[in-house]
């Protein structure tokens, strides 16, 4: 039989085609593959399965209720932090306002939050007041310590206040990171500390190209 | 006649050197205070310190009639946490220079006796273990983040 093939007309022919099938299968499943490779290079990218936040509930700097809806529809960039933190807070609220500046025009559905874990302190004018300091567009988030672990809870953000210090001069640890959410409220991002102004916003560019062509967000 | 000037300008020369070094053991460059939002009674503050001397310098307590108190304070951030740590002291090697800069070491003031305003100046004592002292006038600004870019990139 293998004989026969050998000398048949067709052999040639069909070995084209074979190739042809084997090369076109492997180009197909390389560019299947190119999502994984984009992704390892993209720095503070949250994928496969990023984390979907569920309804929570907290205060905004007006005095409104803010949530999940309010996410909606809106890449957020969130910080977590407190007033009356004298230097890496108003450091990375003053880079956040540089970032919003420089991007607004190009990317319009952005808004950039701070988050108090401050709850004793940080009333909805203290927190009015911080915001707008920086932009008067940016959110400040707030409310008692049930509402604030309404959202920081869902993503594991730990802060800690220093309830040995009874004055009201008492410090608080809480994360140094920026968090993204795309327009569906998914944690899909993250920028660590220190951060810089241009390296966020490329790193933002990256990551909303790669959401956007992964999911129907626009 | 000619080089009885010379060599008066030359000792005067060396007058000045000798004044400036005795003068400038302790150095106190770039010193600045991030204006706080509004409302806010605490503010940090950022300089560079410069040990000329041979020995180690010990920081001990820095104070301001402007402020009500000022602590030593650094921002360390482990594990993606931020903590601030007051420090009691701080020793400077004898010939070298400690920066104190932005989501590092800095001064934290507390409860200035007049709202800070960009541009305003504010005296600053510092007190070292071995009884010198030093003076510093530093500048109310606004946190430049392009600044920042270079601060971290220098330390």
């Amino acid at each position: 039989m293998i004989n026969k093939l050998s000398n048949s007309a067709f052999l040639i022919p069909i070995m084209v085609i074979i190739a042809v099938l084997a090369a076109t299968s492997g180009f197909y499943i390389s560019l299947k593959q190119r999502p994984a490779a984009i992704q390892a290079n993209i720095d503070g990218l949250f994928w496969p399965n990023p984390k979907q936040l569920k309804p929570f509930s907290v205060i905004d700097q007006n005095g409104q209720a803010f949530g999940l809806e309010q996410l909606q529809g809106q890449w957020s960039f969130v910080f977590f932090g407190y007033t009356h933190c004298p230097d890496i807070c108003p450091i990375t609220m003053a880079i956040m306002a540089d970032v919003y500046t420089e991007i607004i025009d190009q990317h319009q559905n952005i808004q950039t939050i701070f988050v108090s874990v401050d709850p004793k302190r940080d009333t909805t004018a203290k927190r009015q007041q911080y915001v707008a300091y920086f932009n008067d567009r940016f959110i400040g988030l707030g409310g008692d310590t049930k509402m604030i672990e309404s959202l920081t809870k869902q993503f594991g953000i730990a802060y800690y206040i220093d309830q040995q210090n009874e004055t009201d001069n008492y410090v608080v640890d809480h994360t140094a990171s920026i968090f993204l959410f795309d327009p569906a409220a998914r944690l899909v991002g993250k920028f660590s500390s220190p951060h810089h102004k241009d390296q966020i916003i490329q790193q933002f560019t990256q990551i909303k190209s790669f959401i956007m062509s992964h999911s129907a967000i626009h | 006649m000619q080089r009885q000037l010379i060599l008066f300008n030359l000792l005067l020369l060396i007058a000045n050197i000798a004044y400036a070094d005795a003068h400038n053991k302790i150095e106190i460059n770039d010193a600045w205070i991030n204006k706080p939002p509004p409302s806010l009674s605490i503010s940090a503050a950022y300089f560079n310190l410069k040990n000329n001397t041979d020995q180690s310098l010990v920081l001990q307590t820095v104070s301001s009639p402007d402020f009500a108190k000022i602590e030593i304070h650094k921002t360390i951030i482990n594990a993606e946490m931020s903590r601030m740590e007051k420090q009691t002291t701080l020793t400077i090697a004898a010939g070298t220079s400690h920066a104190f800069f932005p989501g590092s070491y800095h001064l934290m003031l507390f409860k200035p006796n007049k709202p800070l305003h960009i541009g305003d100046p504010k005296t600053i004592y510092f007190s070292f273990a071995d009884g010198q002292t030093t003076t510093a006038v530093f500048v109310v600004k606004r946190l430049d983040s392009n600044q920042l870019l270079q601060t971290h990139d220098h330390h």
